[in-house]
């Protein structure tokens, strides 16, 4: 199983679902995260810091426990 | 007549409502919590409204306080029409919430804000599209600059005469499901004066605040009934199921009325790459805070030297003489310790920090530093009320108000408290002048106050 979390830089992947609560796909659905959006990692913070990504066309800064609960598939 | 505005935050809409109201504007709470909204009276072209400025909501869902608040006020028959502003650069998300806002069956002007942002991404959209798509007015703007704000309002204000919009419908089987539901609800929805439809969306989504209402067991059953049918039927807990059906209409409706053409790689996207760089992005921090607190205190310095001049050597010798000069010179110099110490540190750090807020480099910051600050417990987001205890504690507390949850709160309320505000660092300096032989600061900070103890402690030895 493929989380966000262990995606590199510049890769593209399609999020498949999202774990967790209701609160967290909650938080991730007001910052226009769902199931099916593309996402492309464009940066990610050092020493395990807090991954830049791109979705739908806006920038998000999203901390790595919260990453580790979108499973994903990569787009080829 | 009542002009609410609703929109995600960041979306500008403080922008519109300072561009119109912005000078006479009453900050009130809402009754029993620290959620904050603007209210101020606008004349526009012979006509008087009242306008609301709602706190930034991403949703209608009642999971923050704030949101909780702006829905209670939207619920509460008050408000006549709604202007959903919507950052321009971001439509699809956007369009989730107009969708949900358009649940609540009350007039909804469309404001599509930061057009130039949208135009530099290379997003080009037709308004009139939209506006047919959603059988709602849809008004072009640029806050900053204050194009097109005018007309926005003077829809606003004909937009009584508008019909409700369309609500975009959600696939046959999820309908039927809310309809099923919405006619259990019958009662409860006139007596919390809530859209039957969006009563029964919102409990599908399993909205605490509403779930909480229900006191008929009944009524509880059926909505656990629903939600488990919807969420047996698409494999996928209810309150996902609901926010993809929100999803799929906001990403067609974009695809209806956006181009996108080239984007321009602008100026930032490039300062971002240094600045949020893993190595140099740390550089830029250490040397960026080093230069704005050097400024701080030369200013400061300089500034303190001239007001402490000013009363000391020129002030007070010139306009008493004798005992009076010893009784006002005791009583001034006090005053001047005060505002010749304390403001000229404090006045030019919340300048310099605005500036770095305003041009988007603090939350650069909480990106850097959200590692570290997550070790202690913190969202990065906290960096902003420590940095800011550098000037003065007390805004700093009271700048926790923008971290998510109380404890988060506390946590960094504390250790602010423990932050040499400018003033404090200041005297500590001063105070090591009395201690320390050389002239020089370690750090090239070197505060006049610092200078000031240093002359003082010479003649101290001098003396002894």
């Amino acid at each position: 199983m493929l989380t966000l979390d262990r995606i590199g830089n510049k890769e593209k992947v399609k999020i498949v679902e999202i774990l967790g609560g209701w609160f967290i796909r909650h938080k991730l659905t007001k910052l226009g995260i769902h199931p099916g959006d593309h996402v492309s990692v464009s940066k990610s913070g050092l020493f395990r810091g807090p991954l830049h990504i791109k979705v739908n066309g806006n920038e998000i800064a999203l901390g790595r426990r919260i990453a580790s609960k979108i499973i994903v598939e990569v787009v080829k | 007549m009542i002009v609410a505005m609703a929109g995600q935050p960041n979306s500008g809409k403080s922008t519109l409502f300072n561009y119109v109201a912005g000078y006479r504007a009453e900050t009130s709470n809402y009754p029993g919590t620290l959620v904050r909204y603007l209210k101020s009276k606008v004349n526009l072209s012979g006509e008087t409204f009242t306008l609301v400025d709602l706190p930034g909501t991403y949703s209608l869902i009642s999971s923050e306080l704030a949101e909780l608040e702006a829905r209670k006020y939207l619920l509460s028959g008050e408000v006549d029409v709604v202007v959903n502003v919507v950052d321009a650069s971001l439509l699809i998300r956007g369009l989730e919430f107009t969708i949900q806002l358009l649940e609540l069956e009350i007039p909804l002007v469309l404001c599509l804000n930061m057009m130039d942002e949208a135009t530099r991404k290379g997003i080009v959209i037709d308004t009139e599209k939209l506006s047919e798509i959603l059988k709602i007015p849809v008004v072009e703007t640029v806050g900053v600059k204050g194009e097109d704000v005018y007309e926005l309002f003077e829809k606003a204000l004909e937009a009584e005469k508008f019909d409700l919009g369309r609500k975009p419908r959600f696939s046959k089987d999820v309908e039927d499901i809310i309809e099923y539901l919405s006619d259990k609800l019958l009662k409860l929805s006139e007596e919390l004066k809530v859209p039957k439809r969006l009563l029964s969306k919102k409990l599908l989504e399993n909205d605490d605040y509403f779930l909480k209402m229900i006191k008929d067991e009944a009524i509880l059953n059926e909505v656990s009934k629903s939600q488990k049918a919807l969420s047996e039927m698409h494999e996928r807990p209810s309150d996902v199921v609901i926010s993809s059906e929100r999803h799929a209409p906001s990403m067609n409706i974009f695809e209806e009325v956006d181009r996108v053409e080239k984007a321009e790689i602008s100026l930032r996207d490039r300062f971002d790459n240094i600045l949020m760089h893993n190595l140099y992005g740390y550089l830029a921090l250490l040397v960026i805070l080093y230069t704005f607190f050097n400024i701080v205190f030369t200013l400061g310095g300089f500034l303190e030297g001239e007001i402490l001049s000013l009363f000391e050597r020129d002030l007070i010798p010139t306009y008493f003489k004798g005992l009076s000069y010893h009784f006002v010179s005791g009583l001034l110099e006090g005053v001047a310790g005060g505002v010749g110490i304390v403001l000229p540190y404090i006045v030019p750090f919340l300048i310099g920090l605005a500036i770095l807020e305003d041009v988007g480099y603090l939350s650069r910051v909480a990106y850097l530093l959200d590692n570290f600050l997550h070790r202690l417990g913190l969202h990065g987001k906290a960096i902003i009320p420590i940095i800011l205890g550098y000037g003065c504690t007390v805004p700093a507390i009271m700048g926790t108000r923008i971290l998510e949850s109380e404890r988060d709160r506390f946590i960094t309320a504390t250790l602010t408290t423990l932050i040499p505000c400018a003033a404090r660092t200041t005297k500590n300096l001063g105070i090591g002048g009395l201690f320390h032989k050389s002239k020089c600061c370690p750090w090239g900070i070197r505060p006049k106050s610092f200078c000031h103890w240093d002359c003082r402690s010479s003649s101290l030895k001098d003396a002894s």
